[in-house]
C-alpha cells in the first residue's frame, strides 16, 4: 500500500472538509454529494479492512457463462443456466454458514439472493456472480457498477465471440480496483476445439489468447493473468482436456489466504479507489487554475482602468465641493467670533438676518456641509459601473457557475456604496476640523483698542479745552467735575452732536473693517477646510474602489490558497 | 445508363447538408440537429445514387463474432471475407456485386474509399478488409448479377471507425441481414442499431447464428420488447452453431439453405422493379420523417430566435432609457452651452452696434493690457480645459451603459451550455465593446454632429429671413433713437460726456435687442442639437446591439436554404416520379 491507513483516513477526512466547507470548488450540489458519498464509502472499508473474508466477483456480458462457471466452481447448481438473454439479473452470493452475511451497499438496485453452503474449503470466501454488463437491461450496468465497491478479486469471464466487445473494455476501464487483483477468463473455449483436429484447436486458442491479450494491453492492462476454460466441461466431466485451464482457476479462487495476503488485496484496492477520488478533485484543479488565470488578468486590467475610475470619482466629488454652496455652508457654522464691540453687534445682525430667511438644510442631519443628491447618484453610477463591468469580463469567460455566482456575491456596488456613505457620514459630521482663529486674542485687542482710542477721542473732543487744562494742572476732584460738567453740556451743542455722529460712523466705519476682515479670515479658514475635506473625501472614494478591486484579489488568494491545499492532499506521494 | 439525373427536381444539390444548416442552440434539443442534419445529407446523396443504381444492395451487420462474414461467404459461394477467432476479424467492408452494377458509379460515400476487383478474371484471397475502403469483387455469375452482397465490419468492437462505415453502408441497403448470435442477441449495442435500422423503414432479416438444439425462439419476444422493436416472423431465422466455419459446411446446414432461399426468392431477378420501389418508397418516407423532425428543430430554433431578438430589443430599451434618464438633462444644458456663443455670433453681425460695442470694449479694455493684464484671455483657456474635461467624463457614462447591456446580456440571454454556438458567437473578441471601439465611435459621432451644426449655421446665416433681420436692425435703431431723445429732453441738453455715456450704453442696449431674437433660435436650435447628440451616443448603444444580432444571425439557417429543404421535402413526397425514375433506369440499364 502506497500510503498508510492512518495517511489515507487523514486525507479522506481532508476531502471531505473540502467538499462540506469549500463553496469555491467547481462543483455541483450532486457531484459534491456523489464524491462525498464515496469518500464515506472508502472510509467504511478502510475499517473493514480488518475482516477475514474475501469478496470475488464474477464479471462478464450475457451469455458468456458466468453462471455455468459460478455452478463449476462451488460444484453445485446454485446459478441457473439457461438461453434466455439476459438471464441472472439476481446478485448470487455463495456464502459459508458462519461467515458474516456480505454488507450490501445500501444503494444498490441489485436483488441478492444467498446461497449458504457448508463447505469449510470456501469458509473465508463470499463468491458473487453478478449480472451481465452489457445487455439490454440497462440497470443491470448501474447496479453492477454500484456493487463493485464490495468485492476484493474481479474475475473478468469472457468468450471467444465477445471477448473484442467495446462493453467490455469501457467497463472495464470504468472499474476503481487494483489491476493486479484482476483475473480474465476466457470461457467457453471448447468450441475452439469442437470438430476441429486438436492442432487446429490449439492454433485457434494460441491466436486468441495473442488478440485478447493485445486487447488488454490497449486497455492498459500489461501482463494479465489469463486462463483459458471450458466450466460446462469442467461441470460435465471429470477428466479434462489438456487446456482447460479450470483446475487452476479453481485453485486461485479457493487458495487458503492469510490474513496479510487478505489485508494486501484490499489495501490495493483501496489504494486506487482513493486515487479516483483523489483524481475527481484534482480535476477541479484545473478549474481553480482557469479561474485564477482569469483573475489574474482581470485584475491587470483592473489596474489599467483603475485611475480612470478613481479621477471619474474625484471628478464628481471635486465640482460639488468648489461651488460657492458648500462654501457658504462651511462659513455658516455655529461659532464664536473673535468679534467686540460694534463688530459683533453687525455680525450678530446680519447673521439673525440670515438664520430667518434660511434654515439651513444641514440642520436635519446634523452635518455641516452634506452631498446633494446628484453627487450621490452620480457616484454610485461610477460604482455600479464598475460593478457591470468587472462581471461583463466574469461573465464572457466560461467558468464554472458556482464560482461565477460566488464571484457575483462578493463583488457588488451597492455594499461598497452603502460602506463609502457611512464612512462619508463619519467624515462630514465628526471629520471636518473646528474652525480655530489664529491670533484671535491679537485682533480682538486691536478691535479693543481702536474702540478705547476712539473714545477717547470722543471724551477728548466733548471736553471743553480749558477744563481739561485745568484737570491736567491740578487734577482734584473739582476740576474733573468741572470737565464732567463740560462733557455733559457739549453733548448736547451741535458741536458735541457733531463729535457723537463722528464718533458713531468711525465705529461703524471700523466695526464693518474688523467685519470684513473676519469675513476674508473666515473664507480663507473655510477654503483651507474645504481642501482638507476635499481630499480626505477623494481618499476615501479612493479606497472604497480600492477594496472594490481587493475583492477580486482576495478571491484570487483565496483560490490560490485552495488550489495549494487540494493539491498538497491529492498528489500522489 | 444516364448519370448525375437528379432525383430530387430542380432544387439545389442536397449536399447543402451540412454546412448550411445552423443553429444557435438556443432550444434544448439543438444538439440533434447537426447529427440530423448530417445523416439526411448523406442518406440524401445515397437516395439520389440508388435511384440511379439498378441493383439491389443487401448488406450483412452484426456484432463482432456472431459469423457475418461466414455467412456472406457462404452466400456469395466464395471465400471472400476472411473469418476466424481474431476479433474484430473484418476490417472494412467487402462487396459482391454483379457485372452490370457498376456500384463505383457516383458513389455517394466521400469518406470511402473504392477499389475494384474483376473476381471472375483474378480471384483474390480471403480479404479481412481495411478501414475506409471498399473493397468491390465483380462477378459475371447470372444467379446473383443483380445484387450487390456487401459484408460489413462489426457494430461492437472498440473500432469506432468500423461502426460508422458500416452504417453508412447499411443507409445503402434494400435489405439488411442482420446477424445475431445466440450468445449476443441481447447485447445492448447492436440493438441500439438495429432500432435505428427499423425505424428508418429498413427491410431486415435477423439471423440468430449459432444456436444450440436448446434454443427457444420464443425467448427473442423478450428481447424484443426490451429493445422496443418489432421483428417481421417471416425474416426471423435461425442458423443452428457449426463447429467448423468451413464454406462447404456451411452451406449444407438446414438452417443456412432456408436463409439463402428467403432471401434469395424474396430478391429475385424478376422482383427487382418493385423491390426497388419499395425500398425507394421506404427510404422517401423515412426521410421525409427525418426531414421533417429537422424542419420542426429548425423551426423551434427560429422560433426561440425571434424571441431572443426581442429579448435583445427589450434589454437595448431599457438599458437606452436608463441612460437618457440620468444622461437627459446633460444633453440639453451642454448643447446649449456649447451653442449659444455660436448663434450670438450669428446675430451680432445684424447688430448696428456690435463694432462700436467692441471698439469700445477694446478701448476700455487698453489701459488694462498696458499694464500686462489680459481679460478674457484667461477666461477662455479655463473654458477650453472645462469643455476637455466634459468630454472625458460625458464618455464615461455611455461606456458604462454599454457595460451593463453586456452583462444583462450575457446574464439573461446566453445560453445555459457552452455547447451551443451562440454561447461562443456572444462571447467572441470583437463582440462586446472595449473601451477604444466606444471612444472612437464617439468621436465619428461628434465630429458628425460638429458637421450638422455648420451645416445648420451656414443655413442659417445665408437665409435669415428678411423680416427677422429688419426687426433686428430696427429695434437697435429704435431703442438708439429712444435714448437719445430721452437724454435729450429730460436732461436738457446733450454733452459730450453724455454721447461718452450713451456710447456706452447703447450698445448693451442692441446687444439685447439682438439677444431677443436669438433665444428662440437658440433654443430650437439646441433641442435639435440636444436631439442628435442623444441618438449619436444612443447609435453606440445600438451598435452593440447590432454586433449581438449580428452574431445570432451568423448561426441562423438562411431563408433560402429553410426554403430548399422544404423544396426537397416536397420532391419526396412525389412517389410517381420515384417509380419513373426506377421504370427509367431499369429500361436503359437492360
Amino acid at each position: 500500500m502506497k500510503l498508510s491507513i492512518s495517511e489515507l483516513k487523514d486525507r479522506l477526512s481532508k476531502i471531505q472538509e473540502t467538499l462540506d466547507r469549500d463553496t469555491l470548488l467547481p462543483l455541483s450540489s450532486e457531484k459534491r454529494e456523489e464524491l462525498n458519498r464515496e469518500a464515506f464509502g472508502l472510509f467504511e472499508r478502510i475499517d473493514a479492512i480488518d475482516h477475514d473474508y474475501l469478496t470475488i466477483g464474477l464479471l462478464g456480458g450475457t451469455g458468456v457463462g458466468k453462471s455455468t462457471l459460478m455452478n463449476a466452481l462451488t460444484k453445485a447448481p446454485i446459478s441457473s443456466v439457461s438461453h434466455r438473454r439476459p438471464h441472472t439479473d439476481h446478485v448470487i452470493v455463495y456464502r459459508h454458514e458462519k461467515a458474516g452475511p456480505l454488507e450490501i451497499p445500501p444503494d444498490t438496485t441489485l436483488p441478492l439472493r444467498e446461497v449458504v453452503h457448508g463447505v469449510d474449503s470456501a469458509r473465508h470466501l463470499l463468491l458473487c456472480d453478478l449480472p451481465d454488463f452489457d445487455s439490454l437491461i440497462a440497470g443491470h450496468r448501474e447496479g453492477v457498477l454500484e456493487f463493485l465497491s464490495r468485492l476484493d478479486l474481479l474475475i473478468w469471464v469472457t468468450s471467444p465471440e465477445k471477448y473484442a466487445d467495446s462493453r467490455f473494455y469501457e467497463f472495464l476501464s470504468l472499474t476503481p480496483k487494483a489491476r493486479s487483483n484482476f483475473l480474465f477468463v476466457l470461457n467457453k473455449c471448447d468450441e475452439l476445439f469442437e470438430g476441429n483436429p486438436q492442432e487446429t484447436g490449439y492454433a485457434r486458442l494460441d491466436t486468441l489468447s495473442r488478440s485478447l491479450t493485445k486487447h488488454l494491453k490497449s486497455a492498459g492492462i500489461d501482463s494479465p493473468t489469463l486462463l483459458a476454460v471450458s466450466s460446462l466441461e469442467a461441470l460435465n466431466s471429470d477428466s479434462l482436456e489438456p487446456w482447460n485451464s479450470f483446475p487452476i482457476l479453481s485453485k486461485l479462487v479457493f487458495q487458503q489466504r492469510d490474513m496479510k495476503a487478505i489485508r494486501e488485496i484490499k489495501a490495493e484496492n483501496l489504494d486506487v479507489e482513493a486515487e479516483r477520488l483523489f483524481g475527481e478533485i484534482q480535476k477541479c484543479l484545473r478549474d481553480l487554475e482557469q479561474i485564477e488565470k482569469t483573475l489574474d488578468e482581470l485584475i491587470v486590467e483592473c489596474q489599467e482602468e483603475q485611475e480612470a475610475w478613481i479621477q471619474a470619482g474625484r471628478d464628481i466629488l471635486s465640482s460639488w465641493l468648489q461651488s460657492e454652496a458648500v462654501l457658504n455652508q462651511l462659513k455658516a457654522r455655529e461659532q464664536d467670533p473673535p468679534l467686540v464691540g460694534p463688530g459683533r453687534l453687525i455680525y450678530s445682525i446680519i447673521s439673525a438676518l440670515k438664520h430667518g430667511r434660511s434654515s439651513p438644510e444641514s440642520a436635519k442631519t446634523g452635518l455641516v456641509i452634506e452631498p446633494p443628491e446628484h453627487v450621490k447618484t452620480g457616484l454610485k453610477r461610477r460604482l455600479e459601473g464598475i460593478e457591470d463591468r468587472l462581471h461583463q469580463k466574469i461573465l464572457a469567460k466560461n467558468l464554472p457557475k458556482a464560482f461565477v455566482e460566488r464571484f457575483q456575491e462578493s463583488i457588488q456596488a451597492e455594499t461598497k456604496f452603502n460602506q463609502l456613505g457611512d464612512r462619508f457620514f463619519d467624515l462630514l459630521s465628526n471629520g471636518i476640523p473646528e474652525k480655530k482663529f489664529r491670533g484671535a486674542w491679537a485682533f480682538k485687542l486691536v478691535q479693543r483698542l481702536i474702540y478705547l482710542l476712539l473714545l477717547l477721542l470722543l471724551i477728548l473732543a466733548l471736553g471743553d479745552f480749558s477744563a481739561w487744562r485745568e484737570l491736567t494742572r491740578s487734577p482734584s476732584g473739582a476740576s474733573f467735575f468741572s470737565l464732567l460738567v463740560s462733557i455733559i453740556q457739549n453733548l448736547f451743542s451741535p458741536k458735541g452732536l457733531a463729535a457723537l455722529g463722528s464718533f458713531t460712523l468711525l465705529n461703524l466705519f471700523f466695526s464693518i473693517r474688523f467685519y470684513m476682515g473676519f469675513q476674508k479670515r473666515l473664507k480663507r479658514l473655510s477654503s483651507e477646510t474645504l481642501k482638507t475635506v476635499s481630499l480626505k473625501l477623494s481618499g476615501t472614494w479612493e479606497k472604497t474602489i480600492e477594496d472594490l478591486l481587493g475583492g477580486i484579489s482576495r478571491i484570487r488568494n483565496t483560490i490560490f490558497q485552495r488550489f495549494e491545499n487540494i493539491r498538497n492532499f491529492t498528489n500522489k506521494r | 445508363m444516364t448519370k448525375n439525373r437528379t432525383p430530387i427536381k430542380g432544387t439545389r444539390d442536397p449536399g447543402l447538408f451540412p454546412s448550411a444548416i445552423r443553429s444557435p442552440g438556443l432550444t434544448p434539443e439543438h444538439p440533434q440537429i447537426h447529427p440530423l442534419a448530417e445523416e439526411l445529407g448523406k442518406r440524401l446523396r445515397v437516395f439520389k445514387y440508388k435511384t440511379n443504381n439498378p441493383c439491389l444492395w443487401i448488406v450483412f451487420l452484426g456484432g463482432t463474432g456472431t459469423g457475418k462474414s461466414t455467412l456472406f461467404n457462404a452466400l456469395c459461394g466464395e471465400e471472400l471475407s476472411r473469418t476466424g477467432v481474431e476479433r474484430p476479424k473484418t476490417l472494412g467492408p467487402v462487396a459482391y456485386a454483379g457485372q452490370g452494377c457498376f456500384p463505383e458509379e457516383g458513389f455517394p460515400l466521400p469518406n470511402m474509399a473504392l477499389t475494384k476487383n474483376d473476381h471472375h478474371r483474378s480471384k483474390n484471397a480471403p480479404r479481412t478488409g481495411e478501414p475506409g475502403r471498399l473493397f468491390i469483387e465483380g462477378h459475371n455469375r447470372g444467379d446473383l448479377g443483380h445484387l450487390v452482397l456487401v459484408d460489413t465490419p462489426d457494430l461492437d468492437s472498440l473500432e469506432e471507425a468500423n461502426r460508422r462505415s458500416a452504417m453508412d453502408l447499411a443507409f445503402m441497403a434494400d435489405a439488411i441481414v442482420f446477424v445475431a448470435s445466440q450468445e449476443k442477441y441481447a447485447d445492448e449495442v447492436p440493438s441500439q442499431f438495429l432500432r435505428k435500422l427499423l425505424r428508418d423503414g429498413k427491410l431486415v432479416y435477423f439471423i440468430i447464428n449459432k444456436t444450440d438444439a436448446l434454443f427457444d425462439k420464443n425467448d427473442l419476444a423478450r428481447v424484443e420488447s426490451l429493445a422496443e422493436i418489432r421483428l417481421d416472423e417471416e425474416r426471423v431465422l435461425s442458423v443452428p452453431r457449426l463447429p467448423s466455419v468451413a464454406l462447404s459446411k456451411t452451406k449444407a446446414q438446414p438452417g443456412f439453405d432456408r436463409f439463402q432461399e428467403t432471401l434469395l426468392e424474396g430478391f429475385s431477378a424478376d422482383k427487382i422493379i418493385s423491390r426497388r420501389k419499395e425500398s425507394l418508397l421506404k427510404d422517401a418516407a423515412s426521410l421525409q420523417t427525418g426531414m421533417v423532425r429537422l424542419r420542426l428543430l429548425l423551426d423551434a430554433e427560429e422560433r426561440a430566435c425571434i424571441e431572443w431578438l426581442k429579448q435583445l430589443n427589450t434589454l437595448f430599451l431599457e438599458t437606452s432609457q436608463e441612460f437618457i434618464r440620468i444622461q437627459g438633462e446633460t444633453f440639453k444644458a451642454g448643447a446649449r452651452a456649447r451653442i449659444q456663443n455660436d448663434i450670438r455670433m450669428l446675430f451680432s453681425r445684424y447688430d448696428l452696434l456690435a463694432g462700436p460695442r467692441r471698439a469700445i470694449g477694446k478701448a476700455v479694455r487698453a489701459p488694462f493690457r498696458l499694464l500686462g493684464l489680459t481679460l478674457g484671455e484667461n477666461q477662455r483657456k479655463k473654458q477650453a480645459a472645462l469643455q476637455k474635461a466634459r468630454q472625458a467624463t460625458e464618455l464615461t457614462p455611455l461606456f458604462e451603459a454599454v457595460s451593463r447591456f453586456n452583462r444583462r446580456v450575457l446574464e439573461s440571454l446566453s445560453p445555459a451550455t457552452e455547447n451551443a454556438p451562440l454561447f461562443h458567437a456572444i462571447r467572441q473578441p470583437g463582440v462586446p465593446m472595449d473601451r477604444s471601439e466606444v471612444e472612437a465611435l464617439v468621436r465619428a459621432e461628434q465630429e458628425k454632429l460638429e458637421a450638422w451644426l455648420k451645416k445648420r449655421f451656414d443655413k442659417m446665416a445665408q437665409g435669415l429671413p428678411r423680416f427677422k433681420r429688419w426687426s433686428i436692425y430696427s429695434t437697435s435703431f429704435v431703442w438708439g433713437v429712444l435714448i437719445l431723445t430721452l437724454e435729450a429732453v429730460l436732461g436738457g441738453g446733450f454733452t459730450v460726456l453724455d454721447a461718452l455715456l450713451d456710447s456706452a450704453l447703447a450698445p448693451l442696449v442692441t446687444k439685447g435687442s439682438a439677444e431677443l431674437f436669438a433665444y428662440q433660435e437658440i433654443r430650437k436650435v439646441a433641442r435639435e442639437m440636444g436631439e442628435s447628440y442623444r441618438e449619436g451616443l444612443l447609435s453606440i448603444i445600438k451598435e452593440q446591439h447590432d454586433r449581438y444580432e449580428r452574431a445570432l444571425q451568423g448561426l441562423r439557417t438562411s431563408r433560402e436554404d429553410l426554403d430548399s429543404l422544404d423544396q426537397i421535402l416536397r420532391d419526396l413526397s412525389d412517389h410517381r416520379f420515384i417509380e419513373d425514375r426506377v421504370d427509367q433506369g431499369q429500361a436503359s440499364s437492360t
